[in-house]
């Protein structure tokens, strides 16, 4: 099984460890591919490097303005989740991959039925955050918890995407790709989806915008080779 | 709106509110309840379970006088909470028992069946 954990940093932005440092890491851990923030220039490894962009907007019109702007310069683009309206503008814009923690910061989940469901009609992964569960203790661990279960429900109930990433600033933050799925499995997904919330969706992501990226895809559009 | 709106009804999860009662020796104030519940909570069933059951302890509705609250839990996971309410055995400084005189699924009924006026006072 390929796993993927594409939600990671490293010193290019706000992570303590470099990118090879990251990439050793991910290397003991039997990752197949890694997502480092801000990444433009892929190292010589083995290892699937992928560039990824996280978008911090703090209203939905930042939202959009920053989604065309990087859309075609980054293999995945997410947005970093937390206030509802981005969430939600998040969920119903095409151009955005993954949602990151929609309920960061919230008492609530982040997320409603309607985001949900737009969410699964654009084709907006719902991320599980393992960086927000890991760094809480005891009752915010739990109020966090019960805010990703909610979210798993709603996803489960519209076949929204899951996805499941370690969101790691340093190298001990990273976790190998069935302990990840594991941690799904606990908030309530199935374990096969839960294995694939951290293999096969992400790989699906970083191929589809890969092929379309070099021009050989088009949305719409069934190319009989 | 900067809210997610409330699921329709067929999908929210399903709740029960316990009333519970406190022996103790001396009067006990609800954040000391409070911390000394969660603590039990967390160490009985831990935390991937207790996130299932979607704990709350109502603030408003405790009476320090009667020694007398209600939470609210899911539907599933009440007799887990009566379980782990039964593992405290001090509160603050004073030797405690923590005992369920009802379940029921609105605040309205629990005043109704239990008629304990004092409810009504903190809703």
């Amino acid at each position: 099984m390929d796993y993927y954990d594409l939600h990671t940093y490293s010193s290019l932005t706000t992570g303590e460890n470099t990118t090879d440092e990251m990439i050793a890491m991910a290397r003991k851990l039997g990752l197949r591919g890694i997502g480092v923030e801000g990444l433009r220039e892929k190292p010589a490894t083995e290892m699937d490097m992928v560039s990824c962009y996280i978008i911090e907007a703090k209203n939905p019109q930042q939202l959009m303005e920053e989604a065309r702007r990087y859309r075609d310069s980054y293999e995945v683009l997410m947005v970093s989740g937390g206030d509802y309206e981005v969430n939600r503008a998040a969920c119903e814009n095409a151009m955005i991959d993954v949602l990151c923690h929609p309920g960061k910061g919230r008492k609530d989940s982040g997320l409603d039925h309607v985001c949900v469901k737009a969410a699964k009609e654009n084709n907006v992964a719902i991320e599980i955050n393992f960086r927000e569960i890991l760094e809480n203790y005891r009752k915010r661990r739990v109020r966090i918890l019960e805010g990703i279960r909610r979210n798993v429900l709603l996803c489960r109930k519209f076949g929204a995407p899951v996805v499941t990433f370690s969101g790691a600033a340093t190298k001990w933050g990273m976790r190998a790709g069935r302990e990840l799925a594991a941690v799904a499995a606990m908030v309530g997904m199935e374990l096969p989806d839960a294995i694939a919330s951290a293999s096969t969706v992400p790989q699906q992501i970083v191929m589809g915008n890969r092929q379309r990226l070099s021009g050989k895809k088009w949305e719409g559009v069934v190319v009989n080779e | 709106m900067n809210e997610p709106r409330m699921l329709p009804p067929s999908m929210r999860p399903k709740k029960r509110y316990i009333i519970f009662e406190i022996i103790s020796e001396s009067p006990v104030e609800f954040k000391e309840f409070s911390a000394t519940a969660w603590n039990s909570f967390l160490s009985t069933l831990g935390e991937a379970h207790i996130s299932e059951a979607r704990i709350w302890i109502i603030p408003n509705l405790y009476d320090g006088r009667k020694q007398k609250g209600v939470l609210r839990c899911g539907n599933a996971y009440v007799e887990d909470v009566r379980a782990a309410l039964a593992m405290v055995s001090i509160v603050g400084e004073s030797r405690a028992i923590i005992k369920a005189i009802g379940v029921t699924g609105t605040i309205k009924s629990a005043r109704e069946k239990y008629a304990d006026p004092n409810l009504k006072d903190y809703a």
